[in-house]
């Protein structure tokens, strides 16, 4: 190994012990207290169980390989959620499923989950045959492309298809139809300077802002041919945007798509303590810790990285 | 799951003693009188904000938060690179939060649910709201992923018989609409009514709201805020925003905070200073004939500054030239 390459492992070793030292053991230990009777986790300290950040808090709990009674009373959590048609509710005060369900159905079946369960999730996302359009100019995407809605009878968004191409490829069920229309959406509804809004690359002509959230998993979602375009386009825009992000959880979601494509430095997983610790809304939010947790796991482990292990 | 009304909630929850007296949901609709409107002058953002509206407050009597638990629901929708004035600036949101705290309220919440951004942290940061509220020594809630407390639809405008609204939003005693002074290029202006569709939860509706959209934006409008029946609206008419709003638009001085207890006098109010016909905004009238004040300005009475000092024509998009006056 080189002498500049050999300082760059020794230094980024460093950063990693510095990372356990600092700020990993206190979230870790936190995460494990926030969890609720039910088994679930909430968005924020004082709200009830939600899929959301429950699927986030097994996948962390798993990734690290700690606190497997903890997990696995999660992963019940979610099953527990399930609704008639098969999808998930996002909390319990909620009858309706939400496409929230693809998210935490990729935790089941990378973490040991109930597989049947994920399978029928899948299935009724798909059964929610989204809302399409004649081409609009008023539009800036092709709106008869479909991918997945937020909920039934509505529109294909960006986050919620890249929910749903990571399930049916978590599923092994990539191969299906609407998962090649769904990734030819998110190439559709890239903005035009690299990365992606929460829908539309414009309005009325107007190109629209892009989102780091919303980018990173719709990058993850088509890294079954990382030389996209799209794919290089948001990564550059994830890079440029990775040192001013001030949350944790957007931070968490850069930086996993980051390393997914092979990118390491970029963002400084030791930045997540000061986030944690000193945010608004991050430190009281077991979401927010969960992805951060999540961001430092070894990537194999990671369950919304295409190719970790079922 | 029935729904269930502010009452029964509130009885659920074993608060009803305590919040009796609190209208809320289920208060009876007010009178059908157009009400009052209070413009007050504000230059800058650095001006004293909370002085004005507390003078706004003294002219609105049948507003009162004394022992009560205020939600402040300012428009936070997006954060942005640029400086385009999309959110309500942080600093009349303090000054509310100031001026209800003086006005004798037990508790000021700071909620919303952005229409598009996810990360609440996010959005407060790049917003500067996050900094302001936290020297405020002020809470908020994330009302796109709180619990939800399903109630009965007074609108029935649209075809949704029920409505989740967050529990912070159906526990609030008082709720307040701080919206900012925009055109919008789907509703033609977002002011005090367009602002309550950051009430309802992303993880019903999703983002942007998709439920709602579909249902169509006027009368989902008009559903919300016949529901919610916000308690006061105050109008960020510091610097708003013409063009293509509510995102994309240019920045607009106006120099005004706008007040009412009568939301659909309040936005009246502000669509005709911006050069625009309120009668011609549909969910204004629709919302005016529920009992939420008036469109027609010769009725609505006027207090603190002159209207004519502050009207100035707002550009709006080929499709809302019918609203130009």
């Amino acid at each position: 190994m080189a002498p500049t390459a050999l300082g760059e492992t020794v230094g980024r070793m460093t950063a990693f012990a510095k990372i356990l030292r600092d700020w990993v053991p206190a979230s870790l230990d936190w995460l494990a207290k926030a969890q609720r009777r039910d088994g679930g986790w909430s968005y924020f300290a004082d709200g009830d169980s939600a899929i959301e950040p429950t699927a986030m808090a097994v996948a962390a709990l798993h990734a690290l390989d700690v606190e497997p009674h903890a997990w696995q009373r999660g992963l019940e959590f979610l099953i527990s959620m399930q609704a008639d048609g098969g999808a998930l509710r996002p909390q319990p005060s909620q009858p309706e499923a939400t496409a929230l369900s693809a998210l935490a159905a990729v935790v089941m079946v990378r973490c040991g989950g109930d597989v049947t369960v994920a399978g029928q999730v899948a299935d009724a996302l798909k059964s929610w045959t989204p809302r399409t359009m004649e081409r609009n100019a008023a539009i800036g995407n092709d709106p008869t492309l479909r991918g997945f809605a937020w909920t039934p009878r509505t529109f294909s968004w960006v986050e919620p298809t890249a929910y749903g191409v990571m399930l049916f490829d978590a599923l092994g069920r990539g191969d299906d139809p609407r998962i090649a229309e769904s990734r030819a959406l998110l190439v559709d509804r890239a903005v035009p300077t690299g990365g992606w809004n929460y829908g539309n690359p414009s309005v009325l002509g107007a190109v629209l802002e892009a989102d780091p959230q919303t980018s990173a998993v719709a990058l993850l979602a088509l890294l079954d041919d990382p030389a996209r375009r799209q794919v290089g386009m948001g990564a550059a825009f994830l890079q440029a945007q990775a040192r001013s992000i001030t949350s944790a959880l957007t931070r968490a979601w850069v930086a996993i798509a980051l390393r997914a494509v092979g990118d390491e430095t970029t963002v400084d997983l030791a930045g997540f303590g000061p986030l944690l610790k000193d945010g608004f809304a991050s430190p009281r939010s077991p979401w927010h810790h969960a992805a951060a947790l999540l961001a430092v796991a070894p990537l194999d482990r990671i369950p919304f990285v295409p190719g970790s292990p079922p | 799951m029935n729904p269930i009304n502010r009452r029964q909630f509130l009885k659920s929850t074993g608060a009803a003693a305590a919040l009796a007296a609190v209208s809320g949901c289920n208060r009876p609709a007010p009178p059908r009188l157009p009400g009052r409107v209070f413009i007050g002058a504000a230059d800058s953002y650095h001006a004293d904000l909370a002085a004005v509206i507390d003078a706004g407050l003294r002219e609105l009597p049948r507003f009162d938060v004394a022992g009560k638990t205020v939600l402040l629901k300012p428009n936070l929708v997006e954060t942005t690179a640029s400086d385009r004035p999309i959110n309500t600036h942080p600093a009349v949101v303090v000054a509310a939060a100031e001026s209800m705290r003086r006005a004798g309220a037990a508790r000021v919440i700071v909620g919303d649910g952005p229409g598009h951004r996810r990360d609440i942290e996010l959005v407060l940061a790049q917003s500067g709201l996050g900094q302001a509220l936290r020297e405020a020594r002020l809470e908020f809630v994330d009302l796109n992923h709180d619990s939800v407390v399903p109630v009965a639809n007074l609108g029935n405008r649209t075809r949704l018989r029920t409505l989740y609204l967050p529990r912070t939003v159906v526990a609030a005693d008082v709720v307040v609409s701080l919206a900012k002074l925009k055109t919008h290029h789907w509703a033609g202006v977002t002011l005090s009514m367009k602002n309550c569709f950051g009430l309802m939860p992303g993880l019903v509706y999703g983002w942007p709201k998709n439920i709602l959209h579909w249902e169509g934006i006027e009368q989902s409008i008009v559903d919300i805020v016949a529901t919610v029946k916000p308690h006061l609206g105050i109008v960020d008419g510091v610097v708003g925003m013409e063009g293509d709003g509510p995102l994309m638009g240019s920045a607009k001085p106006v120099g005004a905070l706008l007040m009412s207890d009568r939301l659909a006098s309040l936005d009246a109010t502000c669509t005709a200073i911006m050069g625009l016909r309120p009668e011609r905004v549909g969910y204004i009238n629709e919302l005016a004939r529920l009992g939420m004040g008036g469109s027609d300005l010769s009725l609505i009475e006027q207090r603190g500054e002159n209207i004519q000092r502050f009207r100035t024509p707002f550009a709006v998009l080929p499709m809302w030239r019918h609203l130009v006056a």
